[in-house]
């Protein structure tokens, strides 16, 4: 590096502009709006169906929703094959994506941005241990294992979370490590250990603040990707289980009458499509958003 | 004398969110063939920009406005890019800064050069190797054939840049623009480098576009010289007498601000403020905040060029007045360099070996590199020590080591008596400090100045938060830095200010030693006058011992009372400033000497240096004395014996045919090789 380069035209001043520069991004804002109605409608779910997402009506099954015609105006997305409303299980089905989403991330993203953070900074065996663990996270199959988990131990949703959080750590080893790996080196880390820093303190206060950014993607799309095993779970059979509602278990309920009334299928899986898209362009707006505008 | 390449009313802008800013303003340049122009200016005045724009290279987002653009009696301004892509490469050609990343990794040398005979010549590959071979060899890389098949990591950082040369001139082209082709290499290879650009300049008649921001590197190089400050040119003329008698009172701040070898003052001129920023808006003369002859009238109006006679051009109103230039505020003349009397050792090793283990393929062995060969080095309290030698000598491995963020492989390193191995990391840190080179890598990016300050007094928890903060705050006025910047982010502050900032770090501790490692060598030379001034300053103040690491033997002059010389990992020559650069003992050193570019010898001062492979290879020293491949007086004990460490006061030095030294000890010298022989 070197201060000849002429090439420094962007000016250093207002990288605290953030916030409004964060706003033009406009996949920042569709996607912000799209969780924010889907947590908004988990939250509210009570109090936005009078109907309870349990209660079954045989005499009112499978009402066609509005825009298909259905006769029914106090079932708004109509009902299923056994006369539960439907808008009331997809609001309580937002519920579990994102606790699924939010609860696995949580979980996963401390075991993996640990061994990332161990293995970058203090590398050779350390370093090896970590990888070693990383490639035996990677030959697991996870629908398979988690399957097989959630098969013997049961399947209360805190034990689909736990069984995919400790199968979802590696992307956050991989990315920490190998910016670790970079950041150890800068002056501003030796810095910090010449002024007598701990290893702790340098971890956490020097080198982590750093990877705010690229952490922030890497969780919102192991988010949608755990949204997604958990459907792909509960579809199988073995996630959520009836009559809990959940977007994975309404699709695969409906999967017999998926010729004649598709749109059983349609809803939760655009509902699913909606979610994911909306994290995951939330995430990065939020990325850009984050990054801070470095001089030279 | 018609003109090669003829420029005129070039204007730039670079577009930043949404809004148009003028990065080169209305620039008129022009080079005869055979000639050099010199661009001279620090970091931000355009002079990338505007090579580019003549190449019309520009980047995405910049645009171009330009009244002529002539080369070679043609406007090139409205070719069709079709015409251009001719042109460049085959008629004008580019050299570029860093030859690390100039050159592809994935290809070869030979393919890379023979690409650009190919693409405008055609014709068989055996010709395009032909011409590759015989300029590879004419820029004296030797075995060029089989340095054709060799990848860019495979040579040197010099030959790389030769390389690069050779490449740039492959189709012989009539122009060649150099933007900064020297910067990131030692000064051995530059002199070198330089050398070769002059000589293949007079030989194929090139007109040379040389970029630059080292005066050393102008007067070396230039038969004009063109001064571009804030996008502008401010005056033009022929090198002699832009160098010697600056009409631009910039030009004149620029030459000031260069320490000297042998100039008595202790302080340095500096040129107040920093260069304007682009997106700041302006009017009348850019460098009217900056200068000591301003009057109100510089800030009104567009200030037009002016010619003072027939070749040369300024760019102000008052340049009939810059003899009355006052000096006073130049030439502040602090105490000359005390012979104070030097405490007790603080810092002091004995034999310091590093060894670094290089991996091996899964069945060789692991291969060692010795980064530092037994290293004995003392500081007394209040002394200033300067680390000088060319990259990969060992320099910034010792510099970690006395930090306490290396340990050595063997030998002994006390800090204030008490082994360095035995102290905690926290009573090392209240013992030294460092100040690192690249001033935004050495400070977290996500941190606010003050905190930044605050955060070694954190790490030892010294005191309560908020008098922790006051003592970052009290710090930073210490070192000049303005207090409404202390709640900025590093990114918000100029490359000085940055600095500024590191220094105030390394100092909030009161630690009796600081280790700067090359702390100016990423500044412009205005900000470098300003921290060299502070160093100094700061030294005086709190009586702190500075060890310095640099490439840059005007710097060590200035500031360092004495000076280790250090060659592929040992110290080679040690003694006060004075003796060692004025008489040194070394072949070495004086190599180093010879190679270092002064403003104030024109045209001259590039020695010859080096047979081409004679760097040695550190993972495979060479026996006996490690510099005898390069050495002119290599004789066969230097090839066999490594010369002991001998001390003739007041300088030691590890040569077995030492300059400078007094008849008597030359009898030592002779009764030594006698003994030699014997054995």
């Amino acid at each position: 590096m070197s201060a000849t380069s002429d090439t420094t035209l962007a000016p250093r001043t207002d990288s605290l502009g953030s916030v409004p520069r964060a706003w033009r991004k406009r996949g920042l804002v569709i996607g912000g709006t799209i969780l924010l109605i889907i947590i908004l409608m988990a939250l509210l779910a009570p109090w936005l169906s009078p109907h309870s997402p349990y209660d079954q009506d045989l005499n009112k099954r499978l009402i066609a929703p509005w825009f298909l015609g259905g006769a029914d105006p106090a079932h708004l997305l109509g009902t299923d094959h056994l006369g539960r409303d439907y808008f009331a299980r997809m609001l309580y089905g937002a519920r579990v994506a994102l606790m699924v989403g939010l609860g696995t991330v949580a979980l996963s993203s401390p075991i993996g941005i640990t061994l990332g953070l161990l293995g970058g900074y203090y590398g050779r065996r350390v370093d090896l241990v970590v990888m070693y663990l990383v490639m035996v996270r990677l030959s697991l199959p996870v629908v398979l294992v988690a399957l097989a988990v959630v098969g013997l131990i049961g399947s209360e949703l805190t034990i689909i979370m736990a069984v995919l959080a400790s199968l979802l750590w590696d992307r956050f080893v991989v990315v920490t490590r190998s910016l670790v790996m970079q950041l150890r080196e800068r002056e501003f880390v030796l810095a910090a250990r010449a002024a007598g820093s701990s290893d702790l303190a340098i971890l956490l206060r020097e080198i982590l603040p750093n990877l705010a950014a690229p952490l922030t993607v890497v969780a919102t799309l192991e988010m949608a990707n755990a949204i997604l095993l958990e459907a792909a779970l509960s579809f199988l059979g073995l996630g959520v289980k009836p009559p809990e509602a959940s977007w994975g278990l309404m699709i695969a309920e409906a999967k017999d009458m998926v010729f004649f009334e598709p749109w059983l299928i349609n809803i939760p899986g655009f509902a699913l499509f909606a979610l994911v898209i909306g994290i995951n362009l939330f995430g990065d707006g939020l990325r850009d958003a984050l990054s801070i505008r470095r001089g030279a | 004398m018609p003109q090669l390449l003829d420029v005129s009313g070039l204007t730039i802008e670079v577009r930043v969110r949404g809004q148009v800013f003028p990065v080169v303003r209305n620039v008129d340049l022009s080079v005869a063939a055979g000639e050099s122009l010199c661009i001279v200016g620090e970091s931000g005045c355009g002079k990338s920009m505007t090579a580019l724009g003549i190449m019309r290279l520009l980047p995405r987002g910049a645009s171009r406005t330009v009244l002529r653009l002539g080369f070679d009696g043609v406007d090139i301004a409205h070719l069709s890019q079709g015409a251009m892509e001719e042109l460049r490469g085959q008629r004008m050609s580019m050299i570029f800064q860093d030859p690390n990343t100039a050159f592809n990794p994935s290809y070869t040398i030979g393919d890379q050069l023979q690409e650009v005979w190919l693409r405008h010549k055609g014709g068989g590959r055996d010709a395009a190797r032909a011409r590759a071979v015989e300029l590879l060899e004419r820029v004296g890389i030797a075995s060029a054939a089989r340095r054709l098949g060799q990848y860019p990591h495979q040579l040197s950082g010099g030959q790389r840049q030769r390389a690069m040369i050779a490449m740039a001139l492959m189709c012989s082209p009539q122009l060649l623009i150099a933007d900064e082709p020297t910067t990131a290499l030692d000064v051995t290879v530059q002199a070198q480098v330089l050398r070769l650009l002059r000589e293949l300049q007079s030989e194929l008649g090139l007109a040379l576009l040389l970029i630059t921001h080292d005066i050393g590197v102008v007067a070396a190089m230039a038969d004009r010289v063109a001064v571009l400050y804030a996008g502008e040119v401010v005056e033009t003329g022929p090198v002699r007498h832009v160098l010697d008698s600056p009409c631009h009172p910039y030009t004149k701040g620029l030459l000031d601000c260069l320490p000297r070898p042998g100039a008595a003052a202790r302080r340095l001129v500096t040129i107040p403020g920093t260069v304007p920023v682009p997106t700041d808006s302006r009017s009348g003369c850019g460098f009217a905040g900056r200068c000591a002859l301003m009057v109100d009238d510089c800030q009104v109006g567009a200030v037009a060029l002016e010619a003072i006679d027939g070749e040369r051009v300024v760019r102000c109103r008052r340049w009939r007045l810059m003899s009355e230039l006052p000096l006073s505020t130049c030439m502040e003349s602090a105490p000359a360099r005390s012979s104070k009397e030097m405490g007790q050792p603080i810092l002091f090793t004995d034999g310091v070996t590093r060894d670094f283990r290089l991996s091996g393929g899964l069945f060789s062995a692991p291969h060692f590199l010795r980064a530092v060969r037994g290293v004995s080095l003392r500081m007394r309290a209040g002394e200033t020590v300067a680390i000088v030698g060319e990259s990969g000598c060992g320099k910034t491995t010792l510099a970690r080591i006395l930090l306490g963020l290396l340990d050595q492989s063997t030998g002994d390193v006390r800090l204030d008596g008490r082994p360095i191995a035995a102290l905690a990391r926290r009573a090392v840190a209240r013992f030294v400090q460092p100040v690192f080179q690249d001033p935004y890598a050495s400070l977290a990016p996500h941190r606010r100045v003050v905190d930044t300050v605050a955060r070694p007094l954190d790490a030892l928890a010294v005191g309560t938060r908020s008098a922790r903060r006051r003592t970052a705050l009290d710090t930073l006025a210490r070192v000049g830095l303005p207090s409404h910047l202390a709640g900025r982010l590093p990114a918000e502050l100029s490359g000085g200010q940055c600095q500024r900032v590191a220094i105030a770090r390394a100092l909030v501790l009161k630690p009796p030693i600081l280790v700067c490692d090359e702390p100016t060598s990423s500044l412009d030379v205005s900000v470098q006058a300003q921290i060299l001034n502070l160093l100094s300053d700061l030294k005086d103040e709190f009586g702190l011992c500075v060890l310095l690491i640099t490439h840059n033997l005007a710097v060590v002059e200035h500031l360092a009372d004495r000076v280790v010389v250090m060659y592929l990992g040992r110290i080679v020559e040690e003694g006060p400033v004075d003796e060692v650069l004025r008489r040194p003992r070394h072949p070495y050193t004086r190599l180093l000497l010879s190679s270092v570019l002064r403003p104030d010898i024109r045209g001259g001062g590039l020695a010859v240096v080096d047979r081409d492979e004679s760097f040695p290879d550190p993972l495979n020293p060479p026996p006996g004395c490690a510099f005898h491949p390069r050495c002119p007086k290599a004789s066969a004990v230097c090839r066999s014996q490594d010369p002991a460490t001998r001390t003739v006061s007041p300088v030691s030095f590890a040569c077995h045919h030492p300059d400078h030294v007094a008849p008597a000890d030359r009898t030592a010298e002779r009764e030594e090789k006698r003994n030699v022989r014997a054995l």
